[in-house]
């Protein structure tokens, strides 16, 4: 069932109105109920999995409360969880590698839906527990709750235990507030999943799936459009998640905070899935880091590429995954090294050109390095990598020279770009999204000048719902609601 | 309260708003004649004293303009690319509604019109080109069908979600690339749509790899029942009826085990139901692959040779 689907609908509303019926002190229990009823149409028997996970958080829990677990102890119990996660994420991919046909009656092993979701919850819970962060959860049925909440199950944001169970442990009720922010994030999120996402997704495509014949600019183009793709579909997932949250009275962590306005790595990662990069630097950069803290700035590096490795092999089980993560961990390490000299550099020059400067290096980065996102594996990204350098800028410039001016034909090959290009620019797609980007810019620019005059309109009520009727009708005539796409996080 | 005063202006006003688009996208659709379903059910009034009923194999394969020249009569031709005998079941209704008449009416029926329509067809119903006709009772059933009460209802009672779920086909006009064009080319005086194309070599290879092979036949229960519902059309509009089947490629054919199954199925149920059934399959140009698009389609040049034949049988039926 995905946010954007008929069936969700129906079942949010119904749900809904069943959580309004049930009283302030007891409404979580609605919300058990309809999480476990949506698990099960997910994923039905697998439901098994989170709630063995529950049992063990549960009852190491309350033994850590009692009694002083040591760091060996500890350690086992949170590779137990881990176990779950390699086991049904990493197994098939295990099996495939080592072409083991002795193994092979495993090879069909369903992976239950947010199983990396509820892990990572579950040993940060537990962490927090050992740490005297929080207090332990006495209701096993919260804690299950907390687990797999159906709005965050499937592709987070990773909650903090002691924000999602302190809100969950207080009695809550319907608020117009609540429920006007949430229905405003629901249409957002719709907005850049079916409008926005979609649609691009539609352009890049082609270029993707034939990599001989696009090779050079269409390959390009469609490398440069896929991690806005990627950031519409995922803060989408993450603005609906958060909506029908509010709308029940639960408040989500936001996970995104304009990333693409990054100019280095870093502080992408400071503004990118906040919700689990805070989750890795809290549970895992952090522990890493106390124990290099004699090795100085190689502590910090091998602390850097092991936290970003972790969560590159995250995404999957692949070497193109590995690299990623590895090189994450690199190019950030060598951000924090050359720091000062950069800010030694940048006092010397023109502030904007700075920004400049810096936003064209992380565009760059950034593009690279998603496209093992998109590609998934080495063997593809490289192939990838080949049909971009494969464009020959100088050569191309002169053939369109000789082409306009002299009335040359191009080879097939050029002929093919130009032919992409051309029908990227005289495409009904191309056109939706730009109308839809330049909606979007104006819903949220709130954050440049209070006192622009597009704030000031704001901020009158009629303006403000019409900007949202606007918003609605521009869903219903251009998002894709035919042969809906899955959310791109969601193998994740 | 002034808070609750604006959110129910909002919503009156975007239920308006959707009511007003929905009223606009009902009578866009209206005009859509390039739409082969559109085209038929816009026809008022007329008379014909044949009218041809089926898929593509009806729609690209049959020269109906050709058959009005030969046998000097008024013909139409009701085929509908990819549909469903469901479709073709509301089409027929809806054209019939209109107040137009037919003499005779020829279905088409083969082993894809009898099998599950879901397996069969990528897209046995098109729902997008019936949305305005939601209230009609043949129309309601066959999206009751298709799609569900639930989501039925949902269409009907929330103005504007139905066009919106079909956005991809309710473009905005000023958006469209000039060079697009929407028209499917049909001949707008008979409604059939003949195609100039050789069968690929890569098809061909195919058909010679014997990848078609069907062993069994079983008629299905819904198709059935729809043929049933036309044929219960037929006889309160005094419309007569026959049943026939279209040639398709000899070495595709003879692939399909279960060939002589379903001509004796097809031969029982038209002695069942008082009609003839004529097979075509016999005919020496379903031998020769210049005629065929595709393993299963005549192509223009197939068409223009298979008319004639078509016609003389008519003629000698009818006289």
């Amino acid at each position: 069932m995905l946010f954007n689907t008929f069936n969700f609908f129906v079942f949010f509303v119904v749900f809904f109105i069943c959580w309004m019926l049930f009283p302030a002190k007891f409404k979580w229990v609605s919300l058990l109920i309809g999480s476990v009823y949506f698990y099960c149409v997910a994923s039905s028997i697998l439901i098994l999995v989170p709630i063995i996970i529950c049992l063990i958080t549960y009852i190491c829990s309350l033994q850590m409360d009692k009694l002083k677990v040591n760091d060996v102890l500890f350690g086992a119990i949170v590779f137990i969880i881990v176990g779950f996660l390699l086991y049904y994420k990493y197994l098939n991919s295990f099996i495939d590698f080592v072409s083991l046909s002795t193994l092979s009656r495993f090879s069909v092993v369903a992976v239950p839906i947010g199983i990396s979701y509820f892990t990572f919850q579950s040993i940060g819970y537990l962490i927090d527990i050992k740490n005297n962060h929080i207090a332990v959860e006495r209701n096993i049925l919260k804690l299950f709750l907390y687990l797999i909440f159906f709005t965050k199950i499937i592709a987070g944001p990773v909650e903090r235990a002691g924000d999602f169970l302190s809100q969950i442990n207080q009695p809550s009720k319907f608020s117009y507030n609540n429920f006007s922010v949430g229905i405003k994030l629901i249409l957002l999120g719709l907005f850049k999943k079916i409008v926005l996402g979609d649609r691009l997704n539609l352009l890049i495509s082609p270029a993707f799936a034939d990599l001989t014949s696009n090779e050079g600019m269409p390959i390009i183009v469609a490398s440069f459009i896929f991690p806005l793709q990627l950031y519409m579909d995922f803060s989408g997932y993450t603005d609906m998640a958060r909506g029908f949250s509010k709308i029940l009275a639960i408040n989500l962590t936001e996970n995104f905070n304009s990333p693409f306005s990054s100019t280095t790595l870093t502080e992408f990662w400071r503004r990118w899935h906040i919700s689990l990069s805070s989750w890795f630097n809290e549970y895992v950069f952090k522990s890493l880091t106390i124990s290099t803290r004699n090795w100085n700035q190689f502590g910090l590096f091998i602390s850097l590429v092991i936290t970003f490795t972790i969560i590159g092999v995250w995404h999957g089980p692949t070497m193109g995954y590995l690299i990623y993560g590895v090189l994450i961990g690199l190019i950030v390490f060598l951000e924090t090294f050359s720091k000062k000299s950069r800010k030694k550099i940048a006092k010397k020059m023109n502030e904007k050109a700075i920004k400049m400067i810096g936003h064209a290096y992380f565009c760059l980065i950034i593009v690279f390095l998603f496209l093992f996102i998109k590609t998934e594996t080495l063997p593809s990204y490289v192939n990838v990598v080949k049909s971009i350098v494969k464009v020959e800028l100088v050569k191309d410039t002169k053939d369109t020279f000789n082409h306009f001016v002299h009335g040359y034909q191009f080879s097939t090959n050029k002929l093919n770009t130009y032919t992409y290009v051309g029908n990227l620019l005289n495409n009904y797609n191309t056109r939706v999204i730009l109308i839809a980007f330049f909606f979007l810019l104006l819903l949220n620019n709130s954050k440049s000048n209070e006192f622009s005059l597009l704030n000031r309109l704001k901020k009158i009520t009629i303006v403000r719902h019409s900007g949202y009727i606007v918003l609605l009708l521009l869903i219903m005539q251009f998002g894709l609601f035919h042969n809906t796409n899955e959310f791109l996080y969601f193998k994740f | 309260m002034i808070k609750v005063k604006g959110v129910l202006l909002s919503v009156l006003i975007s239920c308006l708003l959707f009511y007003c688009l929905d009223c606009y996208w009902s009578n866009w659709l209206e005009k859509q004649n390039s739409e082969k379903q559109i085209w038929i059910m816009n026809k008022e009034n007329k008379r014909y004293n044949i009218a041809f009923l089926g898929a593509s194999r009806v729609y690209t394969c049959i020269d109906v303009g050709l058959i009005e020249k030969i046998l000097k009569i008024k013909a139409i031709n009701l085929g509908c690319d990819g549909s469903s005998l469901m479709e073709n079941y509301v089409v027929l209704s809806q054209f019939l509604k209109h107040g137009n008449k037919i003499n005779k009416l020829y279905l088409q029926l083969d082993q894809t019109a009898l099998s599950n329509m879901k397996k069969a067809l990528s897209y046995p119903f098109h729902d997008y080109l019936f949305l305005n006709k939601l209230k009609e009772e043949e129309v309601k059933e066959a999206f009751i069908e298709d799609k569900g009460c639930l989501k039925y209802y949902f269409w009907r009672y929330i103005p504007l979600s139905k066009y919106a779920e079909f956005n991809h086909f309710y473009t905005l006009n000023f958006l469209e690339p000039k060079s697009q064009s929407k028209d499917s080319g049909f001949d707008k005086n008979s409604g059939s749509k003949l195609i100039v194309m050789d069968m690929p070599d890569s098809l061909l290879a195919k058909v010679k790899s014997g990848i078609f092979r069907q062993d069994t036949f079983v008629c299905d229960e819904k198709s059935k029942y729809y043929i049933d519902k036309i044929i219960k059309l037929c006889k309160s509009n005094g419309i007569k009826y026959d049943f026939f089947k279209m040639p398709i490629y000899n070495d595709s054919y003879i692939q399909f085990h279960s060939n002589h199954e379903m001509t004796t199925f097809l031969h029982e149920y038209a002695r069942k139901n008082d009609c003839r059934f004529i097979d075509f399959q016999g005919l020496a140009l379903a031998s020769n692959k210049d005629y065929f698009k595709d393993y299963s389609h005549l192509n223009a040049s197939g068409a223009k040779l298979f008319t004639p034949i078509l016609s003389d049988s008519i003629g000698k039926i009818n006289r």
